[in-house]
C-alpha cells in the first residue's frame, strides 16, 4: 500500500489524518512544517522509499506550504509526487496560490473523512 | 479516537499558553508582524483541531477569535484597549473550555455564545455564515443520462502528480462505460518521445444516474487548466442516427482523430477509377471516357468546380509572388541604364500590372469564406448559455468575407476563446439585465469585412461593458503598472491582455478551461494580426480583430547586422529610435536599457542574439528598432535599415529545422536569402536571460 506524507504544524490535524489513512491501509508519515517535511523525503529516499502522495497545510511556522511545495517540485526525485493542500474555507484562494506552486488539488478543512478518503483515492 | 481528543486537549494547552505569552508582548509591542502572525495561526490551528475532534464550541469561539485576528492582521490596525481585553477573556474562555472538555463536563453554552457576540463587535462587517461542505447538499436527478467526457490535458499534466488512468478509472466507476476512445494521431514518432510529456487525449461515454455535477466533481482539480469537456448527451445519443454518418464523421465526434486528420488522409483516398486501372480491371482511356461523360452532365446542371490540392496552389501563389519580385528587380535595373526607352518602359509597366492581376486572381483560389467558422460557434454559444442560465443570441454578418485558409484554421480557437469571453463577463443575467432596461437576451455579434488589405472580424457583445477603473485598480495590485503612470482609456484596457490578468470574480466552469486573453492576443500576433478591445459601460465591449488576408507576404522592413539582412515585419515595429550615450544605461541585473523619452526600455542587440558579427556593436552608432509584442516593448539594436520591402515567406520548418526567434527565410530579387524574425519569440529571449 502507498506511503503517504503529511505535513502540518498542529499535532491533532496530523494525528487524526495520519489515524484516518492508516485505518484504510496507507502508510503514513507525517512532519510539523516545510523544513521537516523535506527533511522526511530525503530521509525516506535515502531508504529508498518515494511517498506516493503529500497532503500539506498552508500556514505553518518556519517554512510554509506554499514554499515547500516549491522545493518539492524544484527536486527531479520528487516533482512528480502529486501533493494536495490542506485549506480552510476562510481560506479560499489558497486552493488556486497551491495549484499555481504545483499543488495537484486540495481538502478544505474542516472535512468528513469520507471525503478526504474520496480525493487521496484519486491520487493513490 | 480517544487518543485524538486527548492530544488535542494537550495540544491546545500549549497553544492557548504560548497564545496568552504572546498577547502580552504584543500589548507591549503593537504593529509587530511576526507575533501577530503567531498569534493568528494559534487560534486558526485551535478552531481545526478542535473541528477535527468534533469539540465544535470550541472551534466556533476560536474561528470567531481568528475573524477578529484576521482584520487586525490585514488592516494593519492597532488593537483598543477593550479589544486586548476581550481577546484575553476569549483566551481564557478558551481555556475553561477546554478543561471542561478533558473532565468530560459540559460547558455553558450561554456563555460561549455572548462571548462571540462580544468578539463580533468588533468587526466592521458580518462574517458570512459558515457554508455546508460540497457534496453534503446534491440535488438528485432521477432517470439514465447519457454523458460525454472530452479529457484532453495540458502535455505537462504530469508535472502536478496526477495520473489521468485514476481520473479515467473514477469515471468509469460512477456508471457503465459505453464506449472509450484514445485519440493516439497526436504521438510524436517513438524517437522523439518526451516520456515525461502526455500526448494521449480521451474521449469517454457514460451512461450514469448520477448528475453531471456530481461527474464534473471528478475533475474539479483539473477543470480550470485543462480542456476537459463534460456533456449530457441523453438526448442526441442514439446510435441509429450513425447508419448516416460517413465513418471518419464519427471517429471526429467520438474524439479518435481531428479535423485536420480526417482532412489529410482524405486527400490520399484514391478514386476507384484509379484502383480498377491499378487492378488491370479496365484500362486509362475507358475511364478517362467515363469520367468525361460524366463531367459533361455535371456541366449541364452545376458550376463548374474541380478540387486541388491546397498545397499546389501554395505552390502557385509562391511563385507568383516571387516572380512579382524578380520582376520589379529586373524593372529597376533596366530603368538605372540612362538610355531607357519609352517603349521598354510602358512594355515593362504593362507586365506589372498583369502580374499583380494574376497574384490578386492567385490569391483568391486559396480564399474560403469565413461563414462556416462563424455557424460553428451557434452552437456552442446556445449550449454554454444555457449551462449558465443566460440568454444569448449570436448575430452573424459579413460571413461572405474571405481570407487565405490557413489563417481561418488558425483564427478559430482564439476566436472561440473571445466568444467564451463575451459570453461569460460580458452579458449578464436576464434578471440583472432587465433591471438595467435592457431585453432579457443579451447578444454577440460577429463581423467580418475587408479593410485596406486587411480583414477585420469584431466581436461585439451588448454586455456590462469593462470597468476601466477596475482594470486599472486590479492592474495596480497585480503590478502591472506603476502608481503614478498616467494611462489613457486605451492604454488601460491594453492590460487586460496582460498575462496574469483575469477581471473575472471566479474562475467560472466555462472561462475556466479557456484561456487568458493574452494567449489569445499572442496567437493573434503570431498571425502578424493586432487585437482592439472599445467598451462603453453598461452598453458592451467590442473585440476589433486585424488580420493579414494572406500568410504568403509580409510587409516588413529590412534591416542587416555585418553581412546578413533580416526582415522584422512591419505589424511589430513601433518606430526606430538613434539614441545618444545619455540614454543608454546599465542595471545590475538585467543589462542595458535604453530611455525613450522618460520610458526605459529593455535593450537587445539582435547581433549577440543570434551570435553574428556585426558591424555596430555600440548601441549609440547603430539603430534602435522599437519592437512590440502585445505585453511589451524592447529596443533592439541593428547596424543599419535599408528599407521597406514585400516579402514572400518560406518555411525554415519544412526545409531546415525551426530555429528559435526564426519565422521563416525569404528569397530577395538579388537571390540572397534575408531571414524573417519572430519578433515574440526574440521579445522572450531577451526577457529570458
Amino acid at each position: 500500500m502507498s506511503l503517504i506524507l503529511v505535513v502540518d504544524d498542529s499535532r491533532t490535524v496530523r494525528m487524526s489524518i495520519e489515524y484516518l489513512l492508516k485505518s484504510k491501509g496507507y502508510e503514513v508519515c507525517s512532519a510539523g512544517d516545510g523544513t521537516e517535511g523535506l527533511d522526511k523525503l530525503k530521509n525516506l529516499q535515502s531508504q529508498g522509499k518515494k511517498p506516493g502522495l503529500i497532503l500539506t497545510d498552508i500556514n505553518m511556522p518556519k517554512m510554509g506550504g506554499l514554499e515547500f511545495i516549491k522545493e518539492v517540485k524544484k527536486s527531479t526525485l520528487s516533482r512528480f509526487i502529486p501533493i494536495l493542500v490542506l485549506t480552510t474555507e476562510s481560506q479560499d484562494s489558497m486552493k488556486m496560490e497551491g495549484k499555481k506552486a504545483g499543488a495537484a488539488g486540495w481538502i478544505v478543512k474542516p472535512y468528513q473523512p469520507e471525503q478526504l478518503i474520496a480525493v487521496v483515492k484519486k491520487f493513490v | 479516537m480517544e487518543d485524538l481528543i486527548q492530544v488535542f486537549l494537550e495540544e491546545s494547552q500549549e497553544i492557548l499558553d504560548q497564545l496568552e505569552e504572546d498577547l502580552l508582548k504584543l500589548e507591549q509591542d503593537q504593529g509587530n508582524k511576526e507575533l501577530m502572525a503567531a498569534i493568528f495561526r494559534a487560534a486558526h490551528t485551535i478552531k481545526g483541531s478542535a473541528g477535527l475532534t468534533g469539540l465544535d464550541d470550541i472551534s466556533s469561539l476560536a474561528h470567531r477569535l481568528e475573524d477578529v485576528l484576521d482584520q487586525v492582521r490585514s488592516d494593519n490596525k492597532v488593537m483598543s484597549r477593550e479589544c486586548f481585553e476581550t481577546v484575553f477573556q476569549t483566551v481564557d474562555m478558551l481555556n475553561k473550555m477546554v478543561a471542561c472538555a478533558a473532565g468530560g463536563e459540559q460547558h455553558n453554552p450561554d456563555e460561549t455564545t455572548a462571548m462571540m457576540e462580544r468578539l463580533t463587535f468588533f468587526l466592521s462587517e458580518d462574517i458570512n455564515p459558515i457554508k455546508t461542505a460540497p457534496g453534503q447538499v446534491q440535488q438528485k436527478s432521477a432517470g439514465e443520462h447519457i454523458y460525454r467526457a472530452k479529457l484532453k490535458f495540458r502535455k505537462d499534466f504530469f508535472e502536478s502528480g496526477t495520473d489521468p488512468l485514476k481520473l479515467i478509472s473514477e469515471l468509469a466507476e460512477k456508471g457503465e462505460v459505453l464506449e472509450a476512445n484514445t485519440r493516439v494521431s497526436t504521438l510524436p514518432p517513438f524517437s522523439e518521445i518526451d516520456p515525461y510529456k502526455l500526448y494521449l487525449s480521451w474521449t469517454l461515454v457514460v451512461r450514469s444516474n448520477l448528475p453531471l455535477s456530481e461527474l464534473e466533481e471528478i475533475f474539479i482539480f483539473v477543470l480550470d487548466d485543462n480542456e476537459i469537456l463534460l456533456e449530457d448527451i441523453t438526448d442526441a445519443y442514439d446510435i441509429t442516427a450513425l447508419s448516416d454518418k460517413k465513418t471518419g464523421e464519427i471517429m471526429v465526434d467520438d474524439g479518435i482523430i481531428d479535423h485536420s486528420d480526417l482532412e489529410e488522409n482524405l486527400k490520399k483516398q484514391k478514386k476507384i477509377g484509379e484502383l480498377l486501372i491499378e487492378d488491370h480491371k479496365v484500362t486509362r482511356r475507358q475511364v478517362e471516357h467515363v469520367v468525361e461523360k460524366q463531367q459533361a452532365g455535371r456541366r449541364c446542371e452545376q458550376v463548374n468546380t474541380i478540387r486541388v490540392d491546397t498545397k499546389r496552389l501554395e505552390n502557385v501563389l509562391n511563385f507568383i509572388a516571387e516572380l512579382v519580385i524578380s520582376h520589379s528587380r529586373v524593372k529597376e535595373l533596366v530603368c538605372k541604364q540612362s538610355d531607357v526607352e519609352e517603349e521598354v518602359f510602358t512594355a515593362f509597366q504593362e507586365v506589372d500590372k498583369i502580374i499583380r492581376r494574376l497574384q490578386e486572381e492567385v490569391m483568391k483560389t486559396s480564399m474560403v469564406p469565413i461563414g462556416g467558422t462563424f455557424t460553428r460557434f451557434q452552437r456552442m454559444v446556445r449550449d454554454m448559455a444555457a449551462e449558465q442560465g443566460k440568454e444569448v443570441e449570436l448575430i452573424i454578418s459579413g460571413q461572405e468575407t474571405e481570407l487565405d485558409k490557413r489563417v481561418i484554421e488558425q483564427i478559430t480557437d482564439p476566436l472561440k476563446h473571445m466568444i467564451r469571453n463575451s459570453l461569460d463577463h460580458g452579458i449578464e443575467m436576464p434578471d440583472t439585465r432587465e433591471a438595467g432596461g435592457k431585453p432579457q437576451a443579451g447578444s454577440i455579434h460577429l463581423n467580418a469585412f475587408h479593410q485596406e488589405g486587411s480583414i477585420v472580424i469584431e466581436i461585439i457583445d451588448d454586455g456590462k461593458g469593462l470597468d476601466v477603473d477596475a482594470i486599472y485598480r486590479k492592474a495596480l495590485e497585480k503590478g502591472l503598472v506603476e502608481e503614478n503612470n498616467k494611462l489613457s482609456k486605451e492604454d488601460i484596457l491594453k492590460l487586460i491582455m496582460q498575462p496574469g490578468f483575469s477581471t473575472a470574480q471566479q474562475i467560472t466552469d466555462i472561462s475556466g478551461r479557456g484561456v487568458g486573453l493574452d494567449v489569445v492576443a499572442t496567437n493573434i500576433q503570431q498571425l502578424r494580426g493586432t487585437l482592439d478591445v472599445d467598451t462603453t459601460p453598461g452598453e458592451g465591449t467590442r473585440f476589433t480583430i486585424k488580420l493579414p488576408l494572406t500568410l504568403a507576404i509580409i510587409d516588413g522592413m529590412m534591416v542587416t547586422v555585418g553581412e546578413e539582412r533580416f526582415i522584422i515585419p512591419l505589424t511589430s515595429i513601433v518606430e526606430f529610435i538613434k539614441a545618444g550615450p545619455e540614454d543608454i544605461k546599465t542595471v545590475e541585473g538585467t543589462g542595458r536599457v535604453v530611455n525613450m523619452r522618460n520610458e526605459y526600455l529593455p535593450l537587445a542587440a539582435l547581433h549577440s542574439l543570434l551570435g553574428l558579427p556585426a558591424d555596430k556593436t555600440d548601441p549609440t552608432e547603430g539603430i534602435l528598432v522599437i519592437i512590440r509584442d502585445n505585453r511589451k516593448k524592447i529596443a533592439l539594436l541593428v547596424d543599419d535599415i535599408l528599407g521597406q520591402e514585400q516579402v514572400v515567406t518560406k518555411s525554415l520548418k519544412e526545409n531546415y529545422e525551426q530555429v528559435e526567434g526564426v519565422a521563416g527565410a525569404t528569397i530577395m530579387g538579388d537571390g540572397r536569402v534575408a531571414i524573417i524574425l519572430d519578433i515574440p519569440t526574440i521579445i522572450k529571449m531577451v526577457g529570458s536571460r
